[in-house]
């Protein structure tokens, strides 16, 4: 994510300058698809001013004499004295504007809404840019869905004011023709037409002010219906288990009546202001016919200027229209590109901040000295985790981190990954600076909690776009004990072409764990992170695999978190954690010795099993 | 018993899509709020819509009688005729703001209750149904698809309903001046008009393949936000962008494709109006030679015709709109209409008191469209004891579960409570008998106490409060909720995520626990949790199970070791049945598991 990006996207000052902030970033993002379109409406804008203003000249010049069998005047009687052929000519014209116009419409809409398509484009390709540069505390801090509808509704609702744009600024130079038209007629017919622009304004300054808190509320409640449906549909088995449905429509009713209330009131705003903006235009008709038969009395104008005010009015409501729906549509377009804007300005992690390049020989040394290590709490700032933590893990050993859930386990995992960060001391992989080094995936390779899997072949699920042989592939999914349940997916052809549906639906838990163990593994990586990777694969096989990466010697340094105590077992040095702080490190037996709340930990299970058979005994006899 | 349609119903798409007519039918059936009224509606949108041809009509008299009179232009009958004109124009404004507040009312009533009414099914349709996948479609059913349609009642609706009177009004308006030019106006506008029809199934498609390609870019996105941490760590985030880029672009493509479908379409209309405007005044101007017509006619026409245009054009712009609007009201409408497969039974039969014994009768059950899960199944579980059931993961064990508490029915086979057929017995019976602990302990946001109030809703919140602590006390959990920051008025969060996976598991027996049930459906949570939770989720079990008939389907095989009996299932079918020691001795597949897992555990 780029600085432009963020720049890009920044909203401040007032209301108006935000609103022009908006439409200045879509004209920005689509310079040319806009300058086409506006240009197409301008056009369209002065054709049909002309189309007005023939139609009054057309009344003077060559249906009143025709109709009262005088001589045709003007142009037209310039071309033909037959009233007939004029009127013809006359409506030839007419159909020829009428094809330009068409054209130009056609023209306008259809880059408009390639304009429009565009900058939506843009506000999606921002998230989607995002996600992998906003830290991780800020995913921890916001729901999945904020992302979702930051990609979907938000960027929709973003762009809602734009599909009126071009038509809009377009038919500016319809009215300026317009009122151009108008005062060469008479001063007084163009004030008097141009007054309706003020008023549509100020009827919509009023709506938006009376509206905006009105729907606020609305939004909040329909949030909350939302939240409801999507916790009670989640909850399904669950509700269905206690039969608690009653319940649940009960609760859902109360928020959906809510709701009704909220946008009955809104819905009581927008019925008189839609009827309003309606009638705008029919009073200023009718204002024009009093004024103009003043002017006409007077001799100022001619009926054919009068009826051409009128009808230039009329075709002045619809571009009045258009500016109200921009306006109208303003709050809650900017609100919804703030929400994308402050993705945007929260994805500050950089994709490569090292430099430095390290030999890939060998097992990696992995150390922690005095790091406090924290992460980013959703609002930029970083937050201390772990305190104090100094490590050395010794190439090719297998280290465990034991400890209760909370203890900052996963924190100092995810620190070897560079993806926590020592805020105090350092992480150093082979005595560098883990900051410092470039492509660390390549000497780091971690395996987290939640497996990461989607929709596309297994080998792309693998390799992730990297170049690695099939032979390899195949080499990683057998130590992940994985290469059967691959060659099962496909009955014929090359089974790594073999699709995983969304989200590796068509797998197990635990079959997703090994893939992205696979995937780790395919790296060869001189330091293999596993962070509860295992949790959901059968115990059998979790040792299997474990068991194989330390067989020939040659693996990698690894880094382990698991509950189980068999896997506990296989490391060669155990590290206890408890509440932000290491407490001691050791080997299993060593540990036991020494340090009781490790003692209490591990033995639990033992102790449980015991407990059990003791019972079992009682029960017998 | 039919297959249950996996196929259909995974997709959360209902294979059946019902036309326009049926749509309205069953939506204002379901909806009688939306048809209240309506006739009184439409009528005063057809008067507000009348109003609309005042100023036409205004200027034609004002023309011919005011400003071209006899003696010069006659100020008097023009301010009359504008003075009647602002009232009327005044009074179809008030009349206009009464039916778009009709409109409101009468929608946002009938789509309370079309929400209500889809969210009350989702909880009658099968557990099938209610995968993690569709869980999201059917909430932006009940939110989004009645968004939408409530913008096509209140909006688009009032909108069309007043444009087509408009349009119509301006057309009679017409035929009175001059029944020869109303009829130019029209020959010119049919045929465009036709045109344009054509346009919108291709219009409706483009929008339909944006909509379905929004989904992917939805799944793709979601997919990704699950593995941060991953694609930052391998360092392959421009690779990952890349993909979401390629479906951003290929919506933009299809988007812009859809702008000149629908603006080809758009501009035919346009054309109609100056093509028709030139026809009139043409024919107007023949007639007015004639001496059948007056200036102030002719000219009225052409802003007759603009007035008679512009709502149809208006029309046409909504009706891709409004499909969007339609689409989602039959999707909608689908919801509250899936049948739920599993039915309360019209006659129910009572279940007889104290502890109940459970029978696996001859059970097969296949989901459509795919192989048969379980391939006949019959054992018992006499009352008050403990099966547990163990098999590799797609053995069948979850299925059978879920066929136990009722969550779906067998395609062959019954299964029965101290001898009544589970399908016999009224739905409120059976859930409290019969209580079913799932493998993840979901709640519900808010305390602890909210979620237990689950199993006790009629209970006072004194009852509820002593009822809990003597739940979490008998489980052997006291020590446990005293360490909680606020007891029972503990705050879980959404789905319970405030507390640890093996929390909310505690939370959840508990919850079980105080339904009293005399049958308990356990599935164990595979995922492993920190070892002192751990030892506090099986005491909390043991307790709940002691006395009381329960089947166990087990990831631990220390599980298995404590159950009176253990089914082994393996690839739907049951290989061995009996008590633990049995099957040790039996040499079998049990044996084989077991042994491995001493090994494990034990050294």
């Amino acid at each position: 994510m780029s600085g432009t990006q963020r720049a890009e996207y920044e909203l401040s000052g007032s209301y108006a300058r935000k609103t022009f902030q908006l439409l200045g970033h879509a004209l920005r993002a689509e310079p040319r698809r806009f300058a086409v379109s506006i240009t197409a409406a301008g056009l369209f804008g002065i054709v049909t001013v002309i189309f007005g203003s023939l139609l009054g000249v057309i009344v003077d010049d060559v249906i009143i004499p025709a109709i009262r069998r005088e001589p045709i005047q003007g142009w037209f009687g310039q071309q033909t004295q037959s009233g007939s052929k004029a009127v013809l000519i006359a409506g030839g014209l007419f159909i020829a504007i009428g094809l330009v116009n068409a054209v130009l419409i056609a023209i306008r809409r259809a880059v408009q809404g390639g304009a429009v398509a565009g900058v939506a484009a843009r506000h999606r390709t921002v998230v989607a840019d995002a996600i992998a540069s906003l830290p991780l505390g800020w995913h921890r801090a916001n729901p999945a869905g904020r992302m979702l509808s930051a990609m979907s509704s938000d960027s929709e609702t973003a762009t809602n004011p734009l599909h009126p744009l071009a038509f809009t600024v377009g038919s500016f130079t319809m009215m300026i023709a317009a009122g151009y038209r108008l005062a060469v007629m008479d001063g007084w017919l163009a004030i008097t037409a141009m007054m309706v622009i003020p008023a549509v304004l100020a009827v919509n300054v009023v709506y938006e002010r009376v509206i905006s808190p009105l729907w606020d509320a609305g939004q909040s409640l329909r949030a909350d219906v939302s939240t409801i449906a999507h916790e009670s549909f989640e909850g399904g088995t669950v509700v269905k288990a206690l039969g608690a449905e009653h319940i649940e429509s009960e609760r859902f009713a109360v928020k959906v009546d809510g709701l009704r209330d909220a946008d009955t009131r809104v819905g009581a705003v927008s019925s008189w202001f839609e009827p309003l903006m309606d009638s705008m235009v029919p009073l200023s008709s009718l204002a024009i016919m009093i004024v103009g038969a003043h002017r006409a009395a007077a001799g100022a104008v001619t009926v054919g200027d009068v009826v051409s005010a009128i009808y230039l009015l009329a075709l002045l409501a619809v571009p009045i229209r258009g500016i109200g729906w921009v306006l109208g549509q303003m709050p809650s377009a900017l609100v919804s590109f703030q929400r994308v804007s402050r993705i945007s300005a929260a994805a500050t992690e950089v994709d490569e901040p090292g430099h430095l390049t390290l030999s890939r020989e060998g097992a990696g040394h992995l150390g922690f000295r005095g790091a406090h290590v924290g992460a980013d709490d959703g609002d930029g700032n970083p937050v201390v985790i772990v305190r104090d933590v100094t490590l050395d893990l010794a190439p090719g050993t297998v280290t465990a981190l034991v400890g209760p859930t909370g203890a900052g386990k996963t924190t100092v995992a995810l620190a070897a990954a560079r993806l926590s960060r020592a805020i105090e001391g350092e992480v150093l992989l082979d005595d560098s600076n883990i900051e410092v080094i470039e492509s660390l995936g390549s000497h780091v390779a971690l395996v987290p909690q939640t497996s990461f899997v989607f929709a596309g072949t297994v080998r792309d699920n693998v390799t992730l776009g990297d170049d690695y042989s099939d032979e390899a592939v195949w080499i990683a999914l057998k130590r992940a004990a994985i290469d059967d349940v691959v060659a099962g997916l496909h009955q014929h052809g090359n089974a790594l072409d073999a699709t995983l549906e969304e989200r590796g639906m068509n797998l197990s838990g635990g079959q997703r764990q090994r893939i992205a163990i696979a995937r780790a593994l395919v790296r060869m990586p001189r330091v293999l992170v596993l962070d509860d990777a295992t949790s959901a694969v059968d115990p059998g096989v979790e040792q299997e695999i474990l068991a194989a990466l330390r067989a020939d010697g040659a693996g990698p340094t690894v880094l382990l978190i698991a509950y189980r105590l068999a896997s506990i077992m296989l490391a060669d040095r155990i590290i206890h954690v408890d509440d932000g702080q290491v407490v001691d490190a050791g080997s299993h037996a060593e540990l036991l010795a020494r340090d009781a709340g490790y003692k209490e930990l591990v033995t639990a299970y033992e102790q449980d099993t015991k407990r059990r058979l003791d019972e079992n005994e009682v029960s017998v006899s | 018993m039919t297959p249950i349609d996996l196929e259909a119903e995974g997709r959360g798409d209902f294979v059946r899509r019902i036309g326009l007519r049926e749509t309205l039918r069953r939506g204002l059936a379901i909806s009688p709020e939306l048809r209240k009224g309506l006739g009184v509606t439409i009528a005063l949108a057809a008067v507000a819509a009348s109003a609309r041809a005042t100023i036409p009509y205004l200027t034609q008299r004002v023309t011919d009688e005011g400003l071209l009179a006899p003696g010069g232009v006659d100020l008097t009958i023009i301010h009359q005729l504008v003075a009647g004109g602002a009232v009327v124009v005044l009074i179809s404004m008030l009349v206009e703001w009464r039916v778009r507040r009709r409109m409101v009312i009468a929608a946002e009533a009938g789509l309370a209750t079309l929400r209500k009414r889809a969210f009350d099914n989702v909880h009658k349709l099968s557990v099938l149904t209610q995968n993690s996948e569709q869980r999201g479609r059917y909430v932006s059913r009940v939110t989004g698809d009645v968004d939408t349609m409530r913008d096509l009642m209140q909006w688009t609706g009032a909108g069309m309903m007043v444009a087509a009177f408009e349009s119509t009004v301006v057309l009679v308006v017409m035929a009175i001046y001059s029944w020869q030019l109303a009829l130019v106006v029209v020959v010119c506008y049919v045929p465009l008009l036709a045109v344009t029809m054509r346009f919108q199934p291709a219009i409706s498609r483009a929008f339909g393949d944006i909509r379905a390609r929004m989904a992917d870019l939805l799944g793709r996105t979601s997919e990704q936000l699950v593995g941060v941490a991953t694609i930052r760590s391998y360092g392959v985030q421009a690779r990952m962008r890349q993909r979401l880029r390629d479906e951003i672009d290929g919506i933009a493509k299809r988007e812009r494709r859809a702008a000149w479908l629908a603006s080809a379409s758009f501009s035919m209309t346009a054309f109609g109006q100056s093509f028709a405007t030139g026809a009139a005044l043409v024919v107007g101007t023949a007639l007015g030679v004639k001496g059948t017509l007056s200036v102030g006619t002719v000219a009225a026409f052409a802003l007759l015709v603009y007035m008679f245009s512009g709502p149809l054009m208006w029309i046409v712009e909504m009706l891709a709109e409004m499909q969007r609007a339609l689409v989602g009201w039959q999707r909608v409408i689908e919801l509250v209409d899936a049948e739920a497969t599993v039915a309360d039974p019209d006659s129910p039969s009572a279940l007889p008191e104290g502890t109940l014994d459970l029978t696996v009768e001859g059970i097969r059950l296949t989901y459509a469209g795919d192989e048969e899960v379980l391939k006949g199944i019959t054992f018992t579980v006499p009352a008050g004891k403990r099966l547990a059931i163990v098999g590799q993961t797609g053995s069948g064990k979850t299925s059978l579960a879920r066929l136990m508490s009722r969550f779906f029915d067998p395609t062959e086979g019954r299964i029965a409570l101290a001898g009544v057929d589970v399908r016999e017995v009224a739905f409120s019976e059976l859930r409290d008998r019969l209580a079913v602990v799932p493998q993840e302990g979901f709640l519900f946001d808010g305390t602890i106490a909210d979620n237990l109030r689950y199993s006790l809703p009629g209970a006072s919140d004194k009852d509820l409060y002593e009822a809990g602590r003597e739940a979490f006390e008998a489980l052997g959990l006291h020590a446990w909720l005293e360490g909680t920051s606020h007891g029972l008025d503990t705050a879980v969060g959404t789905r319970g995520e405030l507390l640890s996976a093996g929390e909310r598991q505690l939370v959840s027996i508990a919850r079980a626990y105080l339904t009293n049930p005399d049958v308990l459906i356990l599935d164990e949570a595979t995922s492993a949790v920190d070892p002192s939770t751990e030892v506090r989720i099986s005491r909390a079990l043991e307790a709940l199970m002691k006395g009381r008939t329960a089947v166990v389907i087990a990831h631990r095989l220390s599980t298995a070791e404590r159950a009176d009996f253990v089914a082994v299932m393996d690839n739907g079918e049951l290989v061995e049945f009996g008590s633990h020691t049995e099957l040790v001795s039996a040499g079998g597949t049990y044996e084989r598991l077991h042994r491995a897992w001493v090994v494990q555990t034990r050294d």
